[in-house]
């Protein structure tokens, strides 16, 4: 890690390096730690140290961007030197907005020393215990357990100057009896960004149950089922649809679901969905990377789409103002929301099993990705925990199902419970989370595995 | 840059690794986008690192970091040794290495133009011109995007067995999108292919090659009619698969589930595993009798394509799939150990700061002796579809479903109206034992993909996949409700 001082200084020596008509340089430092374990043994055990600055120089109206993971005085002066390099050699962009204006930053400290020095020892520990309860049943056991610290820091010659710092913590598992094609498996996973949070005993009994319950999998017809979903599969859709339609830009040019019909309904009025930061169980970051303090925004208000996140060049093009959602290093240009969540209700998962004469529980969603954005249609596989649910009671396990259905129209237009409880899923890149309850709604099955 | 390894080296044994291998690398990239006529972006990214992997007491450590000093080498190898030792605490087995002869070479792949020599306003004009191109195909053409990038590594290789290997690469990007929106409706459409256009190792000549101005009229012409094309039917027929959408084919239901740690669970938590269990090698239908799927690190410009792995293997050729049965792993040395094989070089990292694991190289579908033409002229009711536009697919590589970017039907040996969203889905054997027509090498294309995720921390690597267009009889297609 850096430390505040001295990546501030790194953001203006390399503002000031650039000698370009403005200037913006933003500096991540990360340590990353990760203990991975399969067949019950770990088996890649890692640590990474890196930091990355950005520098975006401005000519006129012309951008250009550079980056270095070297913060080394000559290494940030080459890094603005190429930023200058790649402006100068463009045609004027007008549409440019220019950079962020100097603003006042909500304190936020998302800071837990004990994650942040959490040693290999301890985390080899950590899923040891969950290994444990796998090899009593003679099951077997894999999975990780990340812990992360991060600090951001961002300025720019109009004056802005932000910097905060975080840590994050996750684990997951798959319990199996076996690779054979009717072997049972369970997943359990929780995310915090305090490691002590994490609750290694309970997700690996969670996981042990529910894959000793999912041995010898039957099937299922396709067509359209009620199925009651865990947080970690809705927390799968939230991400589909923040990837097929939460950014500005795509709004702008018509291929957001929000294209013209914000202020109109577009699922079930039960159904909220907002980006907020200030999570306290995830790592706050109070402003985005262009340095606009990050708002809450809420996307979908009882069922009404009813607002848009935006970058500045986004919100320019939109005639709107930036919420602070600009993506790091110019990536997705028009913003993407870090913090999604959908509402909490008043329901629990045993009051929707309960609740259900004929339908599927779903643990979890694999290997999901977008089919038709506009429309919000998805597929994917059901894993780690599919069963009947017949006359309000889990039955059989089955088989991994594949869906097709539209997130809006279909999953989230069709929802008649949610839980209480919520969980936080991380996306596989680190750089989302997500927060989600359960949900009993209506899905599209349009296959199976063998 | 061999100091700061022969230190981690030294360091690792003295803290008691049996064996170690320490890899630095420094990258140079370069990425130009232009939206509309506007360079949306342009950037210069630098990035160098060490990591170095240790084995003590039969169990893995790495660390990395981005400073590339002796001092920094040394605490890295201390680090990794450290957490090696943590690893025993769920200690199961030890890890053994299958054997290899240490190599010291040099190698660099070709590159006659230098990205980084040609003028960036140059590359600016040709891309605003295929931009300006794109959005002539259509009236209703919102977004057109051209874009092209290039990277360069330097990469540099010890280990305790004596390998001392330096592999410098260059890869070269370019292509064009058309996004055309209207009516609740919107169609994209990519020149050559979806991802990054096609990515290739090579230097600037592989842009020149493209005639993106050229083609990126088409692209958006094709992006405007789908528009306002019939829905692609739902039903069983036979389905021709042009390259770009063949390649994903492979991608997804050869190359990983051939990779043999899935097969061995160690990837159980994230990517998931296989069908192709190890029983099953030398005696599994995997696909019809003139199904041939070899993997080929060799391959002039592939983006798998190397001399050494990253745990120093030698690149080579091997078949994974022969005459339609399963005969063949993607393999590491540890992995290669426990099958009593030698590994055939799929160790690869996709940067300084991640450890190797199994990964493609080139996995490619030999051509056979039809055309594209006589495919579809042996077509009585079908679908051609390509470009690729959806993906998903089981945790064992059974069940997928794909969606292209465009298709045709096909009526009694012809190619006849165009069909938007098309969609199939299948079971990999099965699949695969339907194909009854390969293309000939005329029309064989070796696509990159740079953007295959795998591992945890995840690791994107760039991989390759050459494909002549193919025929599969009674497929489901159109899956869904639209």
């Amino acid at each position: 890690m850096v430390g505040k001082e001295r990546a501030l200084e790194t953001c203006e020596a390399a503002i000031s390096a650039s000698g370009a008509d403005a200037a913006e340089a933003v500096l991540i430092s990360e340590s990353d730690s990760l203990t991975r374990f399969a067949n019950s043994e770990i088996h890649q055990n890692t640590t990474v140290d890196d930091v990355t600055l950005f520098v975006r120089a401005v000519l006129g109206t012309r951008e250009g961007w550079a980056s270095t993971n070297q913060i080394t005085r000559d290494a940030v002066q080459g890094a603005a030197r190429r930023a200058v390099q790649a402006a100068d050699v463009q045609p004027e962009t007008p549409d440019a907005p220019g950079l962020a204006d100097p603003a006042e930053y909500e304190e936020a400290d998302g800071y837990d020393e004990l994650t942040a020095a959490f040693t290999p020892a301890e985390r080899a520990q950590g899923v040891s215990r969950i290994i444990q309860q796998a090899d009593a049943h003679r099951l077997n056991a894999s999975g990780s357990l990340r812990t992360r610290a991060t600090e951001v820091a961002v300025a720019n010659s109009r004056g802005v100057r932000a910097w905060t710092r975080g840590t994050d913590a996750s684990l997951i598992t798959v319990v199996m009896t076996g690779f054979e094609s009717d072997a049972g498996s369970g997943y359990a996973g929780a995310a915090s960004r305090r490691v002590g949070d994490l609750d290694f005993g309970a997700i690996g009994i969670s996981a042990v149950r529910k894959c000793l319950a999912m041995r010898h999998p039957g099937d299922v017809e396709p067509g359209e089922y009620v199925v009651v979903m865990e947080p970690s599969a809705v927390a799968t859709a939230l991400q589909m649809l923040a990837y097929m339609g939460m950014n500005g830009i795509s709004f702008v040019e018509g291929r957001s679901y929000a294209s013209g019909r914000l202020g109109t309904k577009v699922t079930s009025e039960m159904v909220t969905i907002a980006d907020d930061w200030r999570d306290p169980d995830t790592s706050p970051l109070p402003f985005d990377f262009e340095g606009v303090p990050r708002q809450r925004v809420t996307l979908i208000d009882r069922g009404i789409a009813s607002g848009m996140i935006y970058d500045r060049a986004a919100a320019a093009r939109a005639n709107a103002r930036s919420t602070g959602h600009a993506v790091l290093g110019g990536g997705m240009p028009g913003g993407y929301p870090l913090h999604l969540a959908m509402n909490a209700g008043d329901s629990s998962i045993e009051d929707m099993v309960a609740g259900t004469d004929h339908g599927i529980y779903i643990t979890r969603f694999n290997y999901a990705n977008p089919v038709h954005p506009v429309k919000t249609i998805f597929t994917g596989m059901t894993k780690d925990g599919t069963f009947l649910i017949e006359d309000g009671k889990i039955g059989r396990p089955l088989r991994n199902l594949r869906f097709t259905d539209s997130i809006l129209d279909g999953l989230f237009a069709s929802i008649t419970a949610i839980s209480r409880d919520t969980g936080l899923l991380p996306a596989i890149n680190g750089m989302s989370i997500y927060r989600a309850p359960a949900i009993r709604a209506r899905l599209q099955i349009t296959g199976s595995t063998v | 840059m061999l100091r700061p390894l022969e230190t981690a080296l030294d360091r690792a044994r003295a803290a008691g690794a049996s064996y170690a291998d320490a890899r630095s690398l420094q990258q140079a990239d370069e990425g130009l986008t232009v939206r509309n006529g506007q360079v949306e972006q342009a950037r210069s990214g630098m990035s160098c690192g060490l990591g170095v992997r240790v084995l003590v007491d039969g169990q893995w450590g790495y660390a990395a970091g981005s400073v590339v000093s002796e001092a920094e080498a040394a605490r890295l190898a201390g680090l990794a040794t450290e957490i090696a030792r943590a690893s025993g605490a769920a200690r199961k087995r030890e890890v053994r290495l299958a054997p290899a002869t240490p190599a010291v070479d040099t190698w660099e792949s070709p590159c006659r133009i230098d990205p980084w020599s040609v003028p960036t306003a140059r590359k600016v004009d040709l891309l605003r011109e295929a931009c300006r191109a794109a959005k002539a195909g259509g009236k209703d053409v919102r977004v057109a995007t051209a874009y092209m990038g290039a990277i360069r590594e330097t990469k540099t290789y010890a280990s305790t067995e004596g390998a001392r290997i330096v592999q410098t690469s260059t890869v070269t990007s370019a292509g064009v999108r058309a996004v055309a929106v209207g009516a609740g409706e919107m169609q994209i459409r990519s020149y050559p292919g979806t991802f990054d256009g096609n990515v290739r190792q090579a230097g600037y000549e592989f842009v020149e090659e493209m005639d993106l101005a050229a083609n990126a009229e088409r692209a958006g012409a094709e992006a405007q009619a789908l528009l306002r094309a019939e829905q692609c039917p739902s039903g069983t027929m036979t389905l021709i698969l042009g390259t770009n959408q063949l390649a994903l084919q492979i991608h997804e239901s050869c190359g990983h589930p051939t990779e043999l740690d899935r097969v061995y669970g160690t990837e159980a938590s994230f990517a998931g595993t296989s069908f192709l269990t190890t029983e099953k090698l030398g005696n599994c239908r995997y696909g019809s009798d003139l199904v041939n799927l070899y993997a080929d690190s060799r391959i002039p410009g592939g983006l798998g394509t190397f001399a050494y792995d990253d745990e120093g293997t030698p690149a080579c050729r091997s078949h994974l799939v022969k005459d339609g049965m399963f005969v063949g792993y993607l393999m590491s040395r540890e992995t290669a150990h426990d099958l009593g094989m030698v590994s055939n070089g799929a160790m690869r990292a996709s940067g300084w700061d991640r450890m190797p694991i199994i990964r493609m190289t080139n996995i490619c579908l030999e051509p056979g002796n039809d055309t594209l033409e006589s495919l579809i002229a042996g077509t009585e009711d079908g679908v051609f579809m390509d470009g690729i536009k959806s993906w998903s697919i089981d945790d064992k590589r059974l069940n997928f479903q794909f969606g292209s970017e465009i298709g045709y039907r096909i009526h009694n040996g012809e190619l006849a109206e165009m069909v938007k969203n098309p969609t199939y889905t299948g079971i990999t054997p099965e699949f695969w034992g339907s194909c009854d027509g390969i293309a000939g090498p005329e029309e064989w294309v070796l696509w990159g993909v740079p953007n295959c995720g795998k591992g945890e921390p995840l690791q994107i690597m760039r991989v390759g996949h050459g494909t002549s267009p193919a025929r599969f009889r009674n497929v489901k297609v159109g899956v869904g409700r639209w």
